[in-house]
Formats: C-alpha cells, structure tokens, sequence
C-alpha cells in the first residue's frame, strides 16, 4: 500500500469501520452520518474528476451513497470500503455520462475526464502562495494528470492498486507519472514566477 | 509568511500543496452530503429493514464500460423471513414485484426520496405492479418490510 507523506492516520480503523457498518444496518443514524463522513471526500475527488457539470456531481455523489446503503448489508469487507466507493462513485458518474449523451469511450485509458475550471477563483479560497501556484499549475496538466493526483491526495488514501482500478491507469505508472507530474508543476511558470521573484529581490 | 518552499520545493512540500488546494478549492458541497446523510432516513418507520439479497447490475457493474446496459434491473430484498423480488424497468418506470409470503391484505407504497409515493395492493399471489418514475425510491410492504434507498 503506497500512501502519500501528507497522510496522517486520523481515520478509522477496520474494527471501527465495521462497528460503523454494523450500527448503520441496526439503523444508527450518527453512525450512518460519520460513514459519509469519513467516506465523502474520496466520492467527491473520483466524482469531480468527471466532466460533469456541478449540478451532476451532487446527483451523483448523492447515489454513490443510497448505492452504499442499498448495498451496506452485502459489504464483507468494511476497511475496503474506500475503494469500493471509488469504484461505485466512477461508475455512477460514468452512467451519468451516458445519461448525458457525452461521448463514453470503449477504452479505460480515455474516460470522460474534466479539466479544472479556467475561470475559477482558486486564490479567496487557498491561503498560501504555494497552494495558490501549485493550483495554477495543476490547470495545465492534462485531465487525466490533474485527476489522478487529485485520487492521490484522498482521504483515507486509496491504494495504487485501487487508483489503477478508478482511472484506468496501470499500476506501474502511477508512479513515475505522479513523479513527472510533481516535476512539471516544479518547473511551471507558475512557480517559477516566485522563484524569480525571490532572485530579483535578492539580486 | 514563510515562503521558502516556494523556492525549492520538495515532493513533500508539494504534496501538502496539492492536498491543500483540492480540498480549499473542491469542497463537497454541503447540500449533497445532506442527501448522502437522508440515505438513512428511517423516521419513525415500523418496518423491519430489508437487506439486498440479489442485484443483477452488481454482477455486470465492473464491465459495465464495455456493455450495453441492461433497461431492466432485477433486485432481490430479505428480513429472512420475507422476500421481496423487484424487476425495474428504466425506460417506462415500471416496478413489478412479488412479495413472499404475501397476501391481498397487504399494502405497497413505493416512496419516492423527495416525498411523492405510489400506493397499491398485492394480488392474491403476493405481486403488484407499481409505475414511479423517480430515481432514488424505497419499497414498504407496510406494517412488515421496507426497503433501503434504491437508486433505480
């Protein structure tokens, strides 16, 4: 299991996430909650990775979850359950795709993928200057680049093995495209334009 | 601030970035963790919930990218002691069901997630047949049984 540095263990164990499972089916609404809680950010990540408008995405982060209900009963591994929301939010977005008459493809390496909004207003909502260029640059990576970083930042981390299964990206790649990546964004105007502004000013 | 990173950043340093700006910038919306949150609705119901026993789009779900998919889903619910079989027809929001052991003396009601609902009887073999055609539903043979969200 890869996990990024940044990860800290904050989440559940799997006797936790099974207790969970276990008082959700016995109808324990805090209990249900704190499973969307723990479970919603890697749904959004997988979800807003899709070229879907954002009306959309609400729909179909809501049925990842009455999927999840549905089916919280035939769950037989609850500390896989990351991964089986991955799985379940890229297929429901994939549904919504076709219910959307977008183009789906036969091929796994070419999913309708979204790029990140041109038009966005990234820098009232991130309060560092690194953040706010990493963002620049993220923009102009492709689709398929900027979502799967995005799945490597999800919390609870999603496995390799789980990230290849989501986007299609054959595990072995994942990680020298996730170290190009980390260098374009290195070498982009974006964050070059600070390391050249911190030259002049010293120079 | 401290703007060293800025300089040389590290993957480290990098990866704290990224993690920072998608979650800054892509934050779940409030209103749809709230549907996630309905999902478990139960209110005050007096039904025994059922558990999914069968669904024939789970068996497909991994190559559904490669097939056509099916208009009709085949689900199967279970307390253990009651069985409810469903076929749900995508295209005309036909719901045909049959419910063991059932009898004319029990009532359907298919609930729609944003309040609507359909009400009918079983016939005397425990069927019924119900036209909704909304998304997210649950099925209450009532008094007995009810369903979990489906997503239809």
């Amino acid at each position: 299991m890869h996990r990024l540095p940044h990860v800290t263990s904050t989440w559940p164990a799997a006797g936790e996430m099974a207790t969970l499972v276990e008082r959700a089916l016995d109808r324990d609404q805090a209990a249900w909650r704190r499973l969307v809680d723990i479970l919603k950010g890697v749904a959004w990540k997988v979800i807003y990775s899709f070229d879907l408008p954002e009306e959309d995405r609400k729909d179909v982060f809501a049925s990842t979850f009455f999927r999840l209900h549905e089916r919280l009963a035939t769950i037989r591994e609850p500390v896989k359950l990351p991964g089986w929301i991955a799985t379940t939010a890229r297929n429901e977005a994939l549904t919504t795709c076709r219910a959307r008459q977008r183009v789906v493809p036969m091929d796994d390496h070419d999913l309708p993928l979204g790029s990140i909004a041109s038009d966005e207003l990234d820098e009232a909502m991130l309060d560092d200057e690194l953040s706010v260029a990493v963002r620049g640059a993220v923009r102009e990576l492709s689709p398929q680049h900027q979502a799967l970083l995005r799945l490597l930042t999800a919390e609870p981390p999603l496995s390799y093995d789980e990230i290849s299964a989501t986007l299609g990206i054959p595990r072995g790649s994942i990680g020298p495209i996730r170290q190009r990546c980390l260098e374009r964004l290195r070498n982009s105007p974006q964050l070059a334009a600070f390391r050249d502004g911190g030259n002049r000013a010293t120079s | 601030m401290n703007t060293s990173p800025l300089h040389h950043p590290s993957d480290a340093d990098l990866d704290e970035a990224l993690a920072r700006s998608f979650d800054a910038a892509e934050p779940v919306p409030d209103d749809a963790v709230a549907l996630a949150y309905a999902a478990a609705t139960f209110d005050d119901l007096i039904e025994e919930l059922a558990a999914l026993a069968f669904d024939s789009s789970a068996s497909d779900a991994l190559v559904a990218m490669r097939t056509h998919q099916s208009d009709t889903r085949m689900l199967s619910f279970s307390t253990g002691d009651v069985t409810i079989d469903l076929e749900i027809r995508h295209h005309d929001g036909v719901i045909v069901g049959e419910v063991s052991p059932g009898s004319v003396d029990d009532e359907v009601v298919a609930e729609a997630i944003d309040g609507g609902s359909v009400t009918a009887r079983l016939d005397e073999h425990g069927r019924f047949r119900i036209v909704i055609h909304d998304r997210v539903l649950r099925l209450r043979i009532v008094g007995k049984v009810v369903t979990p969200w489906i997503t239809a």
